[in-house]
C-alpha cells in the first residue's frame, strides 16, 4: 500500500467513525423509542440496523465524492488513490458499522429492548452468517452506487441523472438478490454461496463504472 | 527543477479554452500570470495542479508526467480562495497541523510563524474568519508547503492593504525560495510587478508573452509633460497608451531611446521614466484594439 493511499484511507477512517457513532446513536434512540411504543414484535437492534445501514452508507458515499475529492487532488492525491482509498474506507466502515451494531444488540439482549428476532421474518431461510455477509456486502454496493451518483454529477446532470438510474437499479438488484439468497438456501447450502458470488460481481461492476467516471473527472473550482 | 508545458491545449465541451500553450518555468524564479478575465489562467494552474487533463500536449516535472502521479503531484500545491468555506469545521491551527500529512517538506513552525506575521488566531474556526483572513491562511499554507511548484491564483483576493503588503514581502522572502518556483495569478499588476522575475501574459486563451520583468520594462517607457511637446515628441513612435493629468499629457511608447532622444526630452522638459507593467498589459490585451 502506497504512503499517500495509506495516509488518504487513515483520514477517512477517522472521519466516517465519527459520523458513523452518531449514526448509530440516533439509530439507537429511534429503535429504545419504537421498542417503547410498538406493540408489534421487533427484530434486536442488529436486525434493525439492516436496513438503515445501507441508506445510511448510500447518503454517506454521496457526502464523500462531494466532499472529499476536491481536497484530496488539492492534497496532490492522485484519482486513483482517491478511488482505492475510498473503496477500502467502505470497507472500513461497514465492517465498524457491523460490529458496533452487533456489539449494543449483545448489550441489548440483557435489557427489555432485546428484541423478539434476529433478523427480518421474510429472510427466515437465510442463516444468520450468510445474512450477515448478505448485509456487508449490500452495504458496499450502495456506498458504491452513492459514490457513482455524486461523481456522475460532477460531471453533469445528465451524467448525474443516469447515475440515480443505477442507484434504483443497484437497490432493486439488491431486493431481488435477498429473495433470491432466501430461494437458493431452500435449495442447497452451495447455491447461497453462488447468490453472494453475484453480489461480489455486482459490487465490482459499480465500482469499476465508478472508476471510469472518476478517472479524468475533472475538478472545478469553486 | 523545470516546469515544462509542451503543446497544451484544453477544451471544454465545445469550447477552446487554452490553445497551444508552451512554457518553460524554471526554480528561484517568480512568474506572475496575468491575463484579464476569462484569459484562460485559472485553466492553466488547473492543469498545472492536475485538477483537469489536458486535451492535447504535455505537462512534465523534472522529466516526469504532473497528472495524476502521485509522486510529483505532491510537489504541486495550488491555492486559491473557496467561495464558500461556511462548511469547513476546522480550525486554523488543524489546517496548519495537517498540511505534512500530504506534503513531506510542509514546515509546520513556518506555518505558524507565518499566521502571526499575518495576525490570524490560530483557534478559530476557517468558517468563522473573514474572506481577507482566509486568504492569508491560504497565503500562509502555501508558503509553509515548501512545495517546489506553488500556485497562488489572485490568493490577494479579499486582503486589506496592510496584509496585502505583508503577503508580498513574504512571498519575496518564502523559506526555500531558491528551489521553488512560484506563480502568482493576479490583476493586482500595479501592486506585484516588483515580485515577478518573469510575466507570462495570457489573452484569449494563448501566452502573450513570456519574458523576464527587467527586459520586458526595458521595451518602453512613458513620456510626460506639456501636452503639444509630448505630442511632437511621441509623433513618429509607437504610443500604446495616453492619459492626461490637467495640461499634462502621458504617453506609453513602445521602444527604446537613444541618447540623443533623451537630450530632446531634458531640453523639453518632459519627464521620461520605466514603462508601467499595468499599461503595457492594458494596452496589448486591449481587445478593441485589436479590432481596430
Amino acid at each position: 500500500m502506497s504512503t499517500k493511499l495509506k495516509e488518504t484511507t487513515k483520514v477517512f477512517s477517522y472521519i466516517l467513525p465519527v459520523w458513523s457513532l452518531w449514526y448509530l446513536g440516533v439509530l439507537l434512540i429511534i429503535y429504545i423509542i419504537s421498542h417503547i411504543f410498538s406493540n408489534e414484535a421487533m427484530s434486536s437492534f442488529f436486525g434493525f440496523t439492516f436496513t438503515a445501514n445501507r441508506t445510511y452508507m448510500l447518503v454517506v458515499g454521496i457526502i464523500v465524492m462531494i466532499g472529499f475529492l476536491e481536497w484530496a487532488i488539492g492534497m496532490g492525491v492522485s484519482r486513483k488513490t482517491f478511488f482505492k482509498s475510498v473503496v477500502l474506507t467502505g470497507i472500513i466502515t461497514m465492517v465498524m458499522i457491523t460490529a458496533i451494531a452487533g456489539i449494543v444488540s449483545s448489550i441489548l439482549s440483557f435489557t427489555p429492548f432485546s428484541g423478539d428476532y434476529l433478523f427480518e421474518e421474510d429472510l427466515r431461510y437465510l442463516s444468520e452468517t450468510v445474512y450477515v455477509i448478505f448485509h456487508f456486502l449490500s452495504g458496499l454496493l450502495l456506498w458504491a452506487a452513492g459514490l457513482l451518483i455524486s461523481a456522475s454529477f460532477m460531471r453533469g446532470f445528465w451524467a448525474g441523472m443516469l447515475s440515480v438510474l443505477s442507484g434504483i437499479l443497484a437497490i432493486t438488484l439488491l431486493l431481488f438478490s435477498e429473495q433470491l439468497l432466501n430461494y437458493l438456501s431452500t435449495l442447497d447450502g452451495m447455491m447461497v454461496y453462488l447468490g453472494l458470488l453475484l453480489m461480489i460481481i455486482l459490487i465490482v461492476i459499480y465500482n469499476w463504472i465508478l472508476y471510469a467516471v472518476i478517472k479524468n473527472i475533472p475538478i472545478k473550482i469553486r | 527543477m523545470t516546469l515544462s508545458i509542451e503543446h497544451v491545449d484544453l477544451n471544454i465541451k465545445k469550447d477552446k479554452i487554452l490553445t497551444d500553450i508552451s512554457l518553460e518555468l524554471e526554480q528561484g524564479k517568480i512568474y506572475g500570470l496575468l491575463g484579464r478575465n476569462g484569459a484562460g489562467k485559472s485553466s492553466l494552474l488547473s492543469l498545472i495542479a492536475s485538477y483537469r487533463k489536458t486535451t492535447n500536449g504535455k505537462i512534465t516535472l523534472d522529466g516526469k508526467t504532473v497528472y495524476e502521479n502521485d509522486a510529483v503531484m505532491k510537489h504541486i500545491n495550488f491555492l486559491y480562495n473557496v467561495k464558500d468555506a461556511s462548511g469547513e469545521t476546522d480550525t486554523v491551527k488543524e489546517y496548519i497541523e495537517s498540511g505534512p500529512i500530504y506534503r513531506d517538506d510542509f514546515d509546520t513552525d513556518y506555518g505558524f510563524t507565518l499566521l502571526k506575521t499575518f495576525d490570524i488566531d490560530k483557534d478559530k474556526k476557517i468558517s468563522s474568519l473573514s474572506q481577507g483572513q482566509q486568504a492569508a491562511v491560504n497565503a500562509a499554507l502555501g508558503l509553509a508547503s515548501l512545495s517546489k511548484v506553488t500556485i497562488f491564483d489572485e490568493v490577494t483576493n479579499g486582503m486589506d492593504a496592510p496584509t496585502r503588503e505583508l503577503f508580498y514581502s513574504e512571498v519575496l522572502a518564502a523559506k526555500d525560495r531558491e528551489e521553488r518556483i512560484i506563480i502568482l495569478s493576479t490583476h493586482i499588476i500595479s501592486e506585484m510587478e516588483h515580485l515577478f522575475d518573469d510575466i507570462i501574459m495570457m489573452h484569449n486563451g494563448k501566452i502573450l508573452l513570456h519574458e523576464s520583468t527587467d527586459e520586458l520594462l526595458e521595451k518602453g517607457y512613458t513620456v510626460a509633460g506639456k501636452a503639444e511637446r509630448v505630442r511632437a515628441f511621441t509623433d513618429s513612435k509607437h504610443v500604446i497608451n495616453v492619459k492626461f493629468l490637467g495640461a499634462l499629457q502621458i504617453d506609453t511608447v513602445l521602444g527604446k531611446l537613444s541618447y540623443e532622444e533623451m537630450d530632446i526630452a531634458a531640453d523639453d522638459n518632459l519627464d521620461i521614466s520605466p514603462l508601467k507593467l499595468q499599461e503595457m498589459f492594458i494596452s496589448l490585451t486591449n481587445s478593441k484594439k485589436e479590432e481596430v
